[in-house]
């Protein structure tokens, strides 16, 4: 009998070890390999206009990515993006500024939106892979890794667009900040009505979704409009989502604000919808994309009533435009699904090949992370940066890691998604007014 | 400041009956275990998840109609609670509690594995199928999802607590609950018993998943709903069956109402306003309102 309850016990052991092994499963992306030295030449490779024909270079980079936490919802079609980016730039070809050709080996690491996972992972992509690069995820664990990766001199490309991350030497990111995004929508809700009344819902307890709230109360009281908080939970079911559309009715809102992430923007937009509260709802970036509409389950009620602010034209229907094009033939090699999260993932890639070329091939090697940072900082005084169609011209300066700062308004009118804009917020410095509320 | 009118607290109130129902109907397979084996299915939150995913995938990549949907969900937490049994809770029997816990919350990651496998490329935030119509009530809007929650949640806990309280099978579980070498002795097939249990506490928390599913929407963090409903349990007492629809209704009351009169000033008091209520009640009544009393002889 005990001999059984043992063998019992040790399939037990083994399956909840092969379990824990498969939940580990976002170790070892594609590109991962045991490389423990970056960069390296090696040779020979073709290169463009026959600059340094021989050489190679291959690059370490670090991809930490949620996959299997709670925002691998979004985070694994950016993660797939990301992936596709690597493949396709690295068939396509990545040449310096003196045309060494450079080989990209992406690490990629599932950190499940654990902050301290990243800190884990980061020790190992610096000690063991020796990355120059990050292309990463969420804000708290940016945000926390920040100042190191300004000591280690590693290049970190986030999909947060967090405003702190503006001012931090080594995060990059193609997008306006948060802050400015939702100022950018605030300044479309003014232009549509002015003097209006706005409700900010939005998690009270969350730092994402607080990070913006000076910033818009900031414009709004420049622009006229009058603001009320509403505590809406990040994790909300109808009934918190009913509760706080009951709150928010009390004010008879022109314009509702959703700072959250979209499974509890659409539940407050299905409440907005049920209970007929005739004002418009519009959701941060992470708040609203394609899914929404079907998320609160009553499409067709919603109808010029829901938008979200997005900082570039979404790929839906733009395959042949320039950026967009780039974007479907990656996408293709995976044959993946393109939406706007495997857009962000694939972006943040570009941005990072876009530094590489900026850099020769010498002071790639000497300096690593740090000459990828100059080159991306070398579009302050010189040459803009574009992904294509998909960005403006995008300059970041030493100090200021702000590209841009207009945003779309993308409004779902029953049948599809219209773009409003671009808009670009006047008058107040929201990155400012963010860094200065969060000391 | 926010104004308690006669439409918000019905809307408010309806709205916490329907949760309370929820957290009730998820609540009630941490009691039925309970009963059995005297421990807490640490497990239960992920074949939740596990449930809900199976419906969503069921009505909307294979296109069956709800209640397919449902009855899949059962099944599956019904499989999966019986092989918790068979696998873990039977070989552990006679051991401390604490050994049984210690090994459902590692069946826990390995329910949260399968419920992302079965997910595939769904696993994200995503809606189950309902129809889009609605009825008001006064002050109170209806909608699809409201009726299947009340629908699934309630007749749920009726059904359970009506299989234990009014049949022969229900009469030999609680039998083997409360005293498994006496119902051996009187020839009642103790393990098939156990399993039974364990597997109809499976199929409740898979029904249970779809009622919590058309609330709150199908997304990978859907377990947290599961270890807020054990509150409910607690509050009940984790022997009692019927007594879990009041647990439920209370924490629903508390959670709505702290959230709507005091949510904005402090957010988060929801939440703390019911596990706070939870403990109070533990302090004076350590097994809960309806909970049994045990006397250990040492």
């Amino acid at each position: 009998m005990r001999a059984r309850t043992a063998l019992i016990a040790a399939i037990v052991v083994i399956v909840v070890v092969a379990a824990a092994a498969f939940m580990l499963a976002g170790r070892g992306g594609g590109g991962a390999t045991t490389a423990t030295t970056s960069p390296t030449q090696t040779s020979p490779a073709a290169s463009p206009g026959g600059g340094q024909g021989g050489k190679e270079i291959t690059l370490n980079v670090g991809l930490l990515v949620d996959t299997s936490g709670p925002t691998s919802g979004v985070g694994r079609p950016y993660a797939m993006g990301a992936e596709a980016a690597f493949k396709y730039f690295n068939e396509k070809g990545v040449y310096t500024s003196d045309g060494v050709r450079v080989k990209l080996n992406y690490i990629k690491r599932d950190y499940g939106y654990n902050p301290t996972r990243a800190q884990q992972y980061y020790k190992e992509f610096r000690d063991q892979y020796h990355v120059v690069a990050i292309v990463g995820w969420g804000t708290a664990d940016t945000e926390q890794l920040s100042s190191q990766t300004a000591k280690d001199k590693i290049l970190y490309i986030s999909a947060s667009y967090s405003a702190k991350l503006v001012k931090q030497p080594y995060n990059f990111f193609p997008a306006p900040d948060y802050s400015t995004q939702a100022c950018a929508a605030v300044t479309w809700m003014a232009g549509k009505k002015p003097g209006a009344t706005l409700v900010l819902l939005y998690d009270h307890t969350v730092a994402y979704s607080k990070s913006p709230i000076p910033a818009i109360k900031a414009i709004a009281e420049k622009l006229g409009l009058k603001v009320y908080d509403v505590n809406l939970p990040l994790k909300a079911s109808d009934a918190d989502a009913e509760n706080a559309i009951q709150q928010a009715a009390q004010y008879k809102p022109d314009f509702i604000w959703c700072g959250n992430t979209i499974s509890s923007c659409s539940r407050a937009a299905k409440a907005m919808a049920k209970y007929g509260l005739d004002a418009v709802m519009v959701a941060d970036v992470w708040g609203f994309d394609e899914r929404f509409p079907k998320l609160t389950g009553v499409p067709e009620k919603i109808a010029g009533k829901a938008a979200g602010v997005s900082p570039w034209l979404w790929p839906e229907g733009r395959e042949n435009q320039p950026g967009y094009r780039e974007l479907y033939e990656a996408a293709k090699m995976l044959d993946a699904k393109v939406d706007l999260h495997f857009m962000q993932g694939f972006m943040n890639v570009w941005l990072l090949v876009k530094a590489i070329e900026r850099t020769d091939s010498k002071t790639l090697m000497e300096k690593k992370g740090e000459a990828l940072k100059n080159a991306l900082e070398s579009s302050c005084n010189g040459d803009p940066i574009k992904l294509g169609d998909i960005t403006p011209e995008m300059r970041y300066c030493p100090g200021n890691h702000l590209p841009f700062k207009s945003s779309y308004i993308v409004v779902w009118d029953g049948k599809d998604f219209k773009f409003e804009g671009p808009i670009t917020p006047e008058g107040v410095d929201c990155v400012k007014v963010t860094i200065e509320a969060e000391k | 400041m926010v104004v308690l009118t006669a439409q918000t607290a019905a809307v408010n109130t309806f709205q916490a009956l329907v949760m309370g129902l929820v957290f009730a109907a998820l609540g009630l397979g941490f009691n039925i275990v309970y009963r059995v084996s005297k421990s807490i299915n640490l497990a239960h939150p992920t074949l939740v998840l596990l449930a809900a995913y199976t419906a969503l995938v069921v009505s909307t990549r294979l296109g069956a109609g709800m209640a397919v949907a449902v009855a899949a969900a059962a099944a599956v937490g019904a499989a999966a609670g019986a092989a918790l049994e068979v696998l873990i809770a039977r070989p552990l029997r006679g051991r401390p509690p604490i050994a049984l816990i210690a090994a459902t919350l590692g069946a826990y990651y390995v329910f949260k594995a399968l419920a992302k496998m079965i997910a595939g490329d769904m696993w994200t935030t995503a809606s189950l199928p309902l129809p889009t119509f609605t009825a008001r009530f006064g002050p109170v809007v209806v909608d699809a999802s409201d009726l299947l929650a009340l629908g699934l949640a309630g007749g749920l806990v009726a059904a359970v607590a009506a299989l234990h309280r009014y049949t022969r099978l229900g009469v030999a579980m609680r039998a083997v609950a409360e005293d498994p070498y006496g119902a051996a002795a009187y020839g009642l097939p103790v393990r098939m018993l156990t399993m039974l249990s364990w597997a109809i506490a499976g199929a409740a928390g898979g029904v249970a998943a779809v009622a919590l599913a058309a609330k709150t929407g199908v997304e990978p963090s859907l377990e947290v709903y599961v270890i807020e409903a054990l509150a409910a349990s607690l509050l009940a007492g984790l022997d009692s069956i019927a007594g879990i629809v009041l647990g439920g209704l209370v924490l629903g009351l508390v959670y709505q109402y702290s959230n709507f009169l005091l949510g904005t000033i402090l957010p988060g008091f929801g939440e703390a306003a019911a596990f706070t209520l939870m403990l109070f009640v533990l302090l004076v009544k350590p097994y809960g309102i309806f909970g049994t009393e045990r006397i250990e002889r040492v």
